[in-house]
């Protein structure tokens, strides 16, 4: 059905409040309320003195190529001010003239002042005013998102702060943890050791005044028997004919050899004293009770001591070979540092019981490191230690052994009291040729 | 409700409490909403959850609580983007009343899910109006009173505050009179 009614021209003024009328010389000739109020002289004036068309290109924009653009998009640019009006040029064929209905282009709500129009000059029905809204409302909703972005990523920091921390108070509690296990190990071991001493010192000073009186006596056993073999002699010199009794009694004892062998056996029994005294020496010297405190001591002697005591082992097929270099005596804790060469010597001898080498040796090399550090150096041609546990060995209670035979203490402690003298225990090995530790400590 | 409501919920318990009792209010409502996004849509549920532990956790009457948010609400608006739009609405108390429902219907473009509410103003006499309220939901009543005070803030002008009827009281809407001065 065909339309039949049409707005009158001043309720179509209001309602396109934009708009306005050119006939077939481009002279407006109507226009909206507020293009009126916006561009006063509106009327009368000439199309092209009023607007520009940035789109579409015409070439010659008279009135007859505009007619023919009825289906474009146009945007008139107003030549008195920062206006821009998008609308459709609708050509009326029964009065030669083209309405052109439109509104402002309007991107930003603070443009509508710079065009001097307010929302309210926009008609009800066009759309412009709800699409700034829309825009501002999507403008909005940004800076939203972005603060919350903002915030977000601050939350994230926090946490990773808090992560960080929390990491940082793990590591701390592990640390802890570790010392708390390797004081508790060291005290285990400190007690084991202490009551191991004093049971060594106490062994040693009891087996000490037995050893020393048979030890005493040894001595007047020789003398009385030198007297006696020279007695017997002047007897034999001066009574050569002996009774029968006595000559069947010097042969059923056989005197001769008697004579011979009896300053053998005491001389012999001279011999295991001693080493017995020494043994005890040793034996004291390693626990080294009396020594609690720091001391000058000559560390040597610590070492012999130590293998005085692993003798017994030792003997079953291990040669040491001491390279001992000219050392000053060191400031230190002497019964822990022996603590330290029965470990290290005690590992290579069970390292060395483990291999099928032919020439078991353990090499001591003892040397000045520098002016500021003396260094010891113990190597074994056993099996060598894995790569794989070579980084855990001063781990505490890592071991290789069967529970029964280790701790896993040993180089843990070691490890600690060469720490405690402000020194360094490093272990080179390698598989099938064998280990060796290098202890550095400082002369003063 | 859209996020803006609860946006401005948080907003004006901050701004006159202190986050912290944001904070006990969003717990007590068991609310685990960070931030409200205005241009999203909650649960009415979430709004009412927030009115009444606000309401328990400041010692305050919910009806109380809404009037306040009510004239919290205009100047929240006017300063959140939604400035312009009102002042399209009108520069008089009546015209703005007058032209509530136009205001919902635009920012019903933007926020397409809303269920606003219907005003309906008539003008008595001299600076006397009668407004209408219309709303599918409940207890709101006296948000609009706190609303009318906002406005009257907003638009400079002194304003009186009703309510003749009301739909909790089983009549068919709510309805208010306004006595009003200019400045």
């Amino acid at each position: 059905m065909q339309p039949q009614f049409t707005l009158p021209p001043h309720l179509l003024a209001k309602s396109f409040p934009f708009h306005f009328v050119f006939n077939g010389d481009r002279t407006i000739i109507q226009s909206g309320e507020v293009l009126q109020r916006l561009i006063p002289d509106i009327i009368g004036s000439q199309f092209t003195k009023c607007f520009q068309i940035n789109r579409p290109i015409i070439q010659t924009a008279n009135f007859a190529a505009i007619s023919k653009q009825s289906h474009s998009i146009f945007i008139l640019k107003s030549l008195h001010s920062e206006m821009t009006l998008k609308g459709q040029m609708i050509p009326v064929d029964d009065c030669e003239a083209i309405f052109f209905l439109g509104s402002p282009v309007v991107t930003e709500i603070s443009q509508l002042n710079h065009i001097g129009i307010k929302l309210k000059d926009f008609a009800i029905h066009d759309s412009a005013a709800d699409f700034l809204f829309l825009l501002q409302a999507k403008s909005r909703l940004m800076d939203e998102l972005a603060e919350r972005e903002v915030k977000l990523k601050d939350i994230l920091r926090g946490k990773e702060e808090i992560a960080t921390l929390a990491e940082a108070r793990a590591r701390d509690i592990e640390q802890a943890l570790e010392n708390l296990q390797r004081t508790q190990a060291q005290l285990i071991q400190a007690e084991k050791m202490s009551g191991l001493g004093q049971m060594v010192a106490g062994i040693a000073h009891e087996i000490n005044n037995p050893v020393n009186f048979i030890n005493g006596n040894l001595t007047h056993i020789d003398q009385y028997v030198q007297s006696l073999i020279t007695l017997l002699k002047l007897y034999q010199q001066y009574f050569p004919q002996a009774s029968p009794e006595i000559t069947d009694c010097m042969e059923e004892i056989d005197l001769e050899f008697l004579l011979i062998d009896l300053p053998r056996i005491v001389a012999s029994m001279q011999t295991g004293t001693s080493r017995i005294r020494d043994i005890v020496l040793s034996l004291r010297n390693f626990s080294r009770l009396d020594e609690a405190e720091q001391k000058d001591v000559d560390l040597h002697e610590g070492i012999d001591s130590t293998l005085l005591i692993l003798n017994h082992k030792l003997k079953q097929g291990i040669e040491v070979v001491r390279k001992y270099g000219d050392l000053p005596k060191i400031l230190c804790y002497p019964s822990q540092l022996n603590q330290v060469f029965m470990n290290i010597l005690s590992n290579a001898v069970d390292a060395l019981f483990e291999t099928d080498v032919k020439s078991k040796q353990i090499v001591i090399q003892t040397c000045v490191a520098g002016s500021k550090q003396v260094c010891i150096s113990i190597q074994d041609n056993g099996n060598g230690i894995p790569p794989e546990i070579k980084e855990r060995i001063f781990n505490p209670f890592f071991t290789t052994k069967p529970s029964s035979k280790g701790t896993g203490l040993g180089l843990s402690i070691c490890h600690q009291i060469i720490e405690k003298h402000q020194g360094t225990i490093d272990v080179i090995s390698e598989l099938g040729k064998g280990t060796e530790f290098t202890i550095k400590i400082p002369i003063s | 409700m859209y996020g803006l409501v609860n946006k401005a919920i948080r907003d004006m318990v901050c701004s006159r409490f202190g986050e912290e009792t944001w904070n006990k209010i969003q717990h007590k409502a068991e609310v685990e909403v960070d931030t409200f996004i205005s241009m999203e849509s909650y649960p009415d549920d979430v709004t009412h959850r927030l009115v009444k532990a606000a309401s328990l956790v400041l010692g305050l009457p919910a009806s109380a609580i809404m009037q306040a948010f009510g004239e919290f609400w205009v100047q929240y608006t006017s300063e959140e983007g939604y400035g312009e739009l009102m002042a399209m609405s009108g520069d008089t108390l009546p015209e703005f009343l007058q032209n509530l429902d136009d205001l919902h219907t635009r920012v019903g473009i933007s926020f397409p899910k809303l269920q606003p509410p219907s005003f309906d103003c008539e003008e008595i006499e001299g600076q006397k109006l009668h407004l209408h309220y219309h709303s599918h939901r409940e207890g709101l009543a006296p948000m609009v009173v706190g609303l009318v005070k906002g406005l009257g803030t907003h638009l400079n002008t002194d304003v009186e505050v009703t309510q003749i009827q009301s739909k909790s009281e089983g009549a068919d809407h709510d309805e208010f009179t306004i006595q009003y001065k200019p400045n």
